[in-house]
């Protein structure tokens, strides 16, 4: 009998860990399911914090002049302006063929 | 001609015209390369030079070209045919005095320029593109011959020529598994040869070519490599200017927009796309064969619409070809993928809706949403972007906010 109750014992404790084992990973599954459901807005918020700086440079061509925690010119400066970038990207041929080199493989 | 008029940023209404008119001169190439998505590349027919006229006189008189006007001639190897060809044609639409600007672009595998054709390139101020993907070890993989022998010392020999010429140009690579192991090798190549304009072409899932290297798992190499091509880019002092990080540079400035009256989604700023607009691109082969949107469906095969020619620009009126009950059935699938664009992708600001090509060959459906070339082309690019926008401009980013997407 006590033979008995020791293997009954031992197939319970068994059974016990494989439930906890499924309801864990169960619960590790679930956030993942859940983010994928519902896309975080981060990158419209970035964007939109860029083009806002852009806007707040342009209009304070003081700020563009800035230098980063190292001293190094900020990006602004070294090249002038992003908000100039437009200007920049059109020089030479780039622009025209920019529109439309991306597709296909040749 | 717009495909529907909801308002929404897929609908075209703010489509200025034609603005990218891809001609195919002849489909036929002298080379083989294994990633082509063209079938027909061993046809040696060809289109007239006065039928390139005719197209834009047509293209005219429906009042359908805005300002500008690009034209590409490609879809085959363009300098297959000879130097006189284009002489003529460029003469030709030249006489019509047009009120509009002409720009003619080539691209070309460069095995075949000389010096009568740097001759032309240089009269008429062709946009000339090369495509050369890298070193020797990596450009010969898969750029070929006919009997199956690399082609970069040819290609090279034709660069040489142009840069003795000082004709401008730039290059294309096209990205293969091979490439994304080897980025540095990749970008030491284009420094050290003298380009200073790349773009890359990660291999794509299109119409003949029916599996990439580049697709799966190997999507986090197209990452690094291109996070490697930044750090190279920062470390010459941007000798090379890279095209997937200026498009992403300008979307996220919002200087790839338009104005969209009556849009109720989406801002000013966001992003136009060329490919999702009603006929922004048109591209006509040889025989007056004439499709929209991507240039890749010229040449492709479909189960759903048997191919995507929409009717022939030297014998159908305009109106007719978009009036068609084929294009508005492509165009409205391709309006409503946008559509699913737009409420599900993070990314469509500075996107507009991505590649119709890329969807249907890879998703097998225009109403579809995001493939390899949304993942490497647009958002891979943007992220990188963004994350140096964002340190340059001094903008700080919450910690708990996702620096890229998956």
């Amino acid at each position: 009998m006590a033979r008995l109750l020791s293997l009954y014992e031992r197939i319970r404790n068994w059974f016990l860990v494989l439930i906890g084992l499924l309801i864990g990973v169960q619960a590790g599954v679930q956030p993942t399911n859940a983010s994928a459901t519902k896309p975080t807005p981060a990158i419209p918020e970035r964007v939109a914090a860029v083009r806002s700086r852009i806007q707040e440079l342009q209009k304070n061509p003081a700020v563009a002049e800035k230098k980063n925690d190292k001293g190094e010119a900020t990006l602004v400066a070294q090249w002038g302006n992003w908000g100039n970038w437009n200007n920049w990207r059109n020089w030479g041929n780039w622009s025209s063929w920019n529109n439309w080199g991306n597709w296909g493989n040749y | 001609m717009s495909a529907g008029a909801t308002g929404s940023p897929c609908d075209g209404l703010t489509n200025k015209g034609v603005k990218l008119l891809v001609l195919q001169p002849t489909p036929f190439c002298n080379i083989d390369c294994d990633y082509c998505y063209l079938a027909n590349r061993l046809s040696t027919k060809k289109m007239l030079p006065k039928q390139a006229v005719e197209i834009v006189d047509r293209l005219v008189s429906a009042g359908v070209v805005g300002t500008d006007l690009s034209m590409v001639w490609h879809a085959g190897e363009p300098l297959t045919l000879p130097p006189s060809y284009y002489r003529e044609a460029f003469e030709g639409l030249f006489a019509r005095r047009y009120p509009f600007t002409i720009r003619h672009s080539f691209q070309t595998n460069a095995m075949l320029i000389n010096d009568e054709w740097c001759d032309l390139f240089q009269r008429w101020n062709i946009n000339v593109g090369v495509s050369v993907d890298g070193p020797a070890s990596i450009h010969d993989a898969h750029r070929k011959d006919r009997v199956g022998k690399g082609t970069h010392a040819k290609v090279m020999e034709g660069i040489r020529t142009l840069q003795r010429r000082s004709v401008p140009f730039h290059a294309i690579a096209v990205v293969t598994a091979e490439s994304l192991l080897h980025p540095e090798e990749v970008f030491d190549f284009f420094l050290n040869t003298g380009i200073d304009r790349l773009g890359f072409n990660i291999e794509e899932l299109e119409g003949a070519n029916k599996t990439s290297s580049v697709a799966g798992d190997k999507i986090s190499n197209v990452r690094r490599f291109f996070e490697v091509m930044a750090e190279c880019q920062e470390r010459c002092q941007h000798k090379i200017s890279i095209r997937e990080f200026e498009n992403a540079r300008a979307a996220i400035q919002g200087l790839r927009g338009g104005s969209s009256p009556g849009s109720s989604q989406g801002s000013s700023q966001d992003v136009r796309n060329d490919q999702t607009e009603s006929f922004a691109i048109l591209t006509v082969a040889w025989d007056g064969s004439v499709t929209a949107f991507s240039p890749e469906l010229i040449d492709a095969k479909s189960k759903d619409y048997g191919d995507f020619i929409l009717g022939n620009i030297l014998r159908d009126s305009i109106a007719d070809i978009f009036s068609a009950p084929k294009y508005t059935r492509i165009a409205n699938a391709i309006e409503e993928g946008c559509k699913r664009c737009a409420q599900t992708c993070q990314y469509f600001s500075v996107c507009g809706g991505g590649a119709p090509s890329n969807k249907y060959f890879e998703n097998g459906s225009f109403e579809s949403t995001e493939t390899v070339y949304c993942r490497s082309v647009v958002q891979i690019p943007t992220d990188i972007m963004l994350a140096q926008a964002e340190r340059e401009l001094g903008i700080s980013i919450p910690k708990d906010s996702p620096r890229q997407a998956a």
